[in-house]
């Protein structure tokens, strides 16, 4: 909201500076976002005095002057003003002065030295428009001063300046959405008197006969009051310069007196008003009631609206008038024939104005003020400020008489409020009396009581403080702050320890990063046709109003985040990517996690792509390999100690992760589908896991535990076998692993080869196995037996012949 | 025998022994058994007993010196002499591992637990997709509030008879202080980090999600002018110096009074301005008793803070957008 500093100082006496002001609004809870100066200092513009005035050699209109500007030579300056006369004091633009004047292309008039038509001009003699000051061009501007030559125009002339504050109006302050709201908080902080525009005594009007006005609420739980004031002999026309000031300034267009009355008392008192033209509203009758049926209005802004049932409307006596609280119809507008008007100054439910409002996507700065609820007993003060506003304006024009139909009346809450709740919200050891000024100065009544409570009277135009803690609030914020002691140390009982997933989580991090994954951070919201890649339609939650249809699907698992990740850095150049992402997903369930029918769980990702290192000098360039990832995904489990609990099942191209008889997930490459819809130009696999089992399973055994270091060496062995191609590795792992006993310490496979010098259908596998044990050094003759053993078997089940 | 010693040790001293035949040559004139050094050794015999003792030491240093420079120059010889392979180059480029990195709103949102975690906070969590009475009701909104409207909320679920049961994405992570609050009793101390979700277009200050981190403190007795200095405590902590603030009086329907506040940022070549960093209040004594807390024994506050704004200031990034595209060449360069 847009609030201008000269307004405001005809309520509150203000003299620190424009942005020291700010800085106590701002303070006081309402913040300045900018300061704007409007109106020009005219720096550069000063007294000088015509000393000889000849005609110009060349052209009728203008003059040649020789001016004083108290530089003791004198200036000539080509003049174009009829008035102009030698013993004039007037008004100087020196040369380099910047007018407050829009040239045709935008830029500011500078004045420079120049030569008009063969004469040399060196400033300019200034008219009223030229400086800003006023509409008159008709001549140049003559003073009447004795103040000498050279004097800076800030001295002679009351120069127009004001400043223009953006305001940050928060939502719980309706007060505030006028000059005079922010000039109470202002008068509350510098301890001033606030001048206000009305007088306390409700304000009275003669009455209307029926044949003059009849007003009758319908619907008094939405329109709780209704004041009518019938002004006659008004002339419409264009508003005095100060009005239009007032309201230019911030940002109100000025449309003619009635009117721009309405609209200054709306930002002055925060009521809104309406003017009708007497003579347009049927059966001389006003009737405020809900239309049960949609209805088509067309508003003063010309534009014809749908407006859903269950609207109020102001109605004459054939058909709405105004769309109450929101804009008046164009059908009952003033316009310049407008003679005789009817004001109408009303209070409105903000509840039923927001509905409407909204339903129809039209925020007024009526609206906007009754939807925050404004005072409902300024309705009267209102209508008489503006009324009297229109009388001053008009010649010969006067208040017939008014009507106030008050049905719902609304009488101040009294709030007790103790010292003591004061000082231990706040920890302060504010006195009484200085809670008594604070409230006082934002126009509380305040009522001392025994044993110190305080009873206080909350003014109706402050319908959000309705607890002690409000009172709390008010008090705290114009005592500032800022100036409430810090006491430079805090207490806090014993802590409780962190929650294990805290610790687990910085753990998986750091487990990934260990292994040179990098974190990526995906979206949530996703098409559908992604999510659909991965979970049926049935188990898939949306969004009833997403903001596009890229967004309407929460994930059902991570893996669509890495495929777009992956896609995007791929199409960008990237070589590899090598990422992982930790965050949560969202399926329809039967029980749900934390809120009915959705489980929401965190899951763990890691996705490789692309080649797997890149061409090096010290390496050739290896290609992206699925076992790649199987061999990270161990790693990190490795990293986390829970190797020894985890199951993998393989099923062609993926791997099931299991601990105990939960699932944890998959390690698998995506659908040729997925990777023409993601646009995937290089291979990529990922793996996926369900966080809740994970850290599960960590906090059950996530302890590492000391093993001494073994006193005997250990020996290997290494046997290649020829077996055929069918056979997989896992296979002849676990027969190695039986038949060798506890003596294995591990087996690896050293070597993969098919091709030359092997049968067809066949491959070569080559494993290397290490013994060791506890009490004693082993020879290869203990060894012996157990290799006999192994060979054995994989002759038995696999056929595998040792190679020699 | 001394003009002999000093003779053959000036020729010791002036022998060139820059290449190999060099070196072979003088090892041929005074390393082997018949060299001039030998016979002096072997004329010893002839010198008066008296004199013996001096000589035999003056020799022994002579010998010494022929063999030490024979092998110095041996090894030096040695080194230039062995071929250098094309791979001992240390100006090549070494090959690297791959190094992972933590996203910046990580590496920002664990650096202010760290700061909470020191200020006795311990943390809670909660679900992204929350009910009305967690993320709404029970936070004191009203049932007219304009976060509710669905331009503002992503909504899941409307339950028309009974809204507090409409399901969301939530739009704060202040749900997580209910379910705190109702799941212990005080003293309650916790953060709640998290992603929330508003229904937002998407522009370069702002995306439809983004994460935050509140603060919970509930206990007998806790003031404003504790929060103010729990404020300052954390603020410093996180830019990790002093700072200069502001605190202005704000508006959340939860916390009463409320705050919001600024430090003062200067960014090196441009004029400094206030910069809100985060809003906090005292625990509004509805929200309390919805709760299960009795306002009139406890009281509390609260604070809330984005971890996006926090990382934009840290790292200078300018476009929220940035935070969710994944680029490596933006993650690169946080380690």
């Amino acid at each position: 909201m847009k609030v201008s500093l000269n307004w405001l100082k005809e309520y509150v006496k203000l003299t620190a500076s424009p942005d020291e002001i700010a800085n106590h609004i701002t303070l006081a809870g309402l913040e300045v976002e900018e300061v704007v100066q409007i109106g020009s200092s005219l720096d550069g513009v000063i007294v000088g005095e015509v000393i000889t005035r000849i005609q110009h050699p060349n052209a009728d209109r203008l003059s040649v002057c020789h001016v004083d500007i108290g530089t003791g030579d004198l200036v000539q300056i080509v003049c174009g003003a009829p008035n102009v006369a030698a013993g004039q004091k007037v008004l100087v633009a020196t040369v380099g002065t910047t007018l407050p004047v829009t040239l045709p292309d935008g830029s500011p008039l500078v004045i420079k030295s120049s030569k008009i038509r063969g004469e040399n001009s060196n400033g300019m003699i200034c008219a009223e428009d030229e400086l800003g000051l006023g509409s008159d061009d008709s001549g140049i501007i003559v003073l009447k001063t004795d103040k000498a030559n050279g004097t800076p125009i800030g001295e002679v002339v009351s120069l127009d300046i004001d400043h223009v504050m953006e305001v940050a109006i928060t939502p719980n302050r309706p007060d505030a959405t006028c000059h005079l709201g922010i000039a109470r908080d202002l008068s509350a902080v510098l301890n001033e008197h606030l001048q206000k525009p009305f007088g306390s005594n409700e304000p009275t009007f003669a009455s209307l006969s029926d044949e003059q006005i009849r007003i009758r609420i319908e619907s008094p739980e939405k329109c709780h009051r209704y004041v009518g004031v019938l002004i006659r002999n008004v002339k419409v026309g264009p508003s005095p310069d100060w009005l239009k000031k007032r309201l230019t300034a911030i940002g109100v267009r000025s449309i003619n007196n009635i009117v721009d009355a309405t609209n200054f008392v709306m930002h002055e008192l925060g009521q809104p008003l309406h003017a009708f033209d007497h003579h347009r509203i049927a059966g001389k009758q006003i009737v405020v009631r809900d239309y049960p049926t949609e209805t088509v209005f067309t508003t003063l802004d010309g534009q014809e609206r749908k407006i859903p049932a269950g609207s109020l409307y102001i109605c004459d006596g054939e058909k709405p008038v105004a769309l109450a609280g929101i804009m008046g119809g164009l059908n009952s507008e003033i316009s310049e024939d407008t003679t005789d008007v009817l004001l109408e100054s009303a209070y409105f439910q903000p509840t039923g104005v927001r509905k409407t409002a909204k339903s129809i996507a039209l925020q007024s700065d009526s609206s906007y003020r009754f939807e925050r609820g404004i005072d409902p007993n300024i309705t009267a003060h209102a209508a008489k400020r503006c009324a009297d506003l229109i009388l001053k304006m008009c010649e010969g024009s006067e208040i017939v008489g008014g009507i106030d139909i008050h049905p719902v009346k609304t009488s101040p809450l009294v709030i007790a409020l103790r010292l003591a709740f004061v000082n231990r919200t706040l920890g302060t050891a504010l006195r009484f009396n200085q809670v008594v000024s604070i409230l006082k100065g934002l126009e509380f009544d305040v009522l001392k009581e025994a044993d110190e409570t305080l009873m206080v009277t909350v003014p109706t135009f402050r319908p959000d403080i309705t607890r002690e803690i409000d009172l709390v609030e008010e008090v705290a914020r114009i005592f500032n702050y800022n100036e409430i002691p810090n006491p430079g140390k805090i207490q806090f009982s014993r802590p409780y320890p962190l929650p294990f997933r805290e610790k687990a989580l910085g753990n998986l991090r750091d487990a990934a990063v260990r292994l040179g994954f990098r974190e990526t951070y995906g979206n949530s919201l996703l098409p559908e046709a992604h999510a659909l890649l991965f979970a049926s339609v049935e188990s898939l939650i949306h969004a009833l109003n997403p903001i596009s249809r890229d967004t309407t699907t929460l994930r059902p698992v991570l893996a669509p985040g890495f495929l777009r990740a992956a896609a995007f850095n791929f199409n960008r150049g990237a070589k590899s990517v090598r990422f992982f992402e930790i965050g949560n997903i969202f399926t329809k369930s039967e029980n749900g996690t934390y809120v009915p029918g959705v489980h929401e769980d965190t899951h763990l990702l890691l996705g490789i792509g692309g080649v797997t290192t890149e061409a090096h000098w010290t390496r050739a360039e290896k290609k992206f390999q699925l076992i790649e990832l199987k061999g990270q995904v161990e790693d990190f489990f490795s990293i986390l100690g829970l190797s020894s609990q985890i199951r993998s099942v393989f099923v062609t191209d993926s791997i099931e992760y299991s601990i105990g008889n939960e699932t944890l997930g998959h390690l698998r490459q995506p659908s040729a589908e997925a990777t023409a819809l993601f646009d995937v130009s290089q291979p990529v696999a990922f793996a996926e896991f369900s966080l809740s089992v994970l850290i599960s399973a960590m906090e059950r055994t996530f302890r590492i535990t000391y093993e001494p270091i073994p006193k005997y060496p250990s020996i290997e062995y290494d046997i290649s076998l020829v077996v055929a191609s069918g056979v997989a590795s896992g296979d002849i792992e676990t027969i190695i692993r039986k038949q060798s006993g506890k003596l294995l310490r591990s087996v690896s496979v050293f070597d993969v080869y098919e091709g030359k010098n092997l049968p067809q259908g066949t491959k070569s596998l080559g494993y290397r196995m290490v013994f060791r044990d506890d009490n004693k050094t082993l020879t290869i003759r203990d060894v012996d037996a157990i290799i006999t053993r192994v060979v054995t078997a994989l002759e038995t089940t696999f056929g595998a012949k040792l190679r020699s | 025998m001394y003009s002999e010693i000093d003779a053959i040790r000036a020729e010791i001293q002036s022998a060139s022994l820059s290449s190999a035949d060099e070196l072979e040559a003088y090892r041929l004139r005074f390393l082997i058994r018949k060299s001039p050094i030998a016979d002096l050794f072997s004329a010893m015999g002839k010198l008066p007993a008296e004199e013996r003792a001096d000589a035999g030491k003056r020799l022994n240093e002579l010998r010494d010196f022929a063999q030490e420079r024979y092998d110095q120059a041996k090894s030096n010889l040695g080194a230039t002499a062995i071929a250098r392979k094309a791979t001992d180059d240390l100006t090549l480029h070494a090959a690297h591992q791959p190094l992972g990195s933590l996203h910046p709103i990580t590496l920002t949102l664990e650096d202010i637990k760290q700061v909470f975690f020191r200020l006795g906070f311990s943390v809670a969590d909660g679900p992204e997709l929350e009910d009305d009475f967690h993320n709404f009701t029970a936070l004191n909104f009203p049932p007219e509030h304009p976060a509710r409207d669905m331009q503002d909320t992503f909504f899941i679920r409307k339950d028309v008879s009974n809204p507090e049961n409409d399901l969301l994405l939530r739009t704060h992570t202040s749900p997580t202080q209910i379910r705190h609050m109702l799941s212990r009793k005080p003293p309650i101390r916790a953060i709640m980090p998290g992603r929330v979700y508003r229904n937002e277009a998407v522009n370069y200050k702002s995306y439809f999600l983004f994460h935050q981190v509140e603060a919970l403190y509930v206990d007998k007795h806790v003031t404003f002018a504790e929060l103010k200095e729990t404020l300052v405590m954390l603020a410093e902590m996180v830019f990790n110096r002093k700072v200069k603030y502001r605190m202005r009086p704000s508006f959340f329907p939860f916390t009463e009074p409320s705050l919001e506040m600024d430090i003062w940022w200067d960014a090196p070549g441009s004029e400094g301005r206030w910069m809100e960093i985060l809003g906090a209040g005292m625990v509004h004594p509805n929200v309390l008793k919805n709760a299960g807390i009795d306002p009139e024994e406890y009281s509390g506050f609260a604070l809330g803070m984005g971890v996006e704004r926090i990382a934009k200031q840290r790292y200078g990034i300018d476009d929220i957008r940035l935070f969710y595209e994944n680029d490596i060449r933006f993650l690169e360069q946080f380690r």
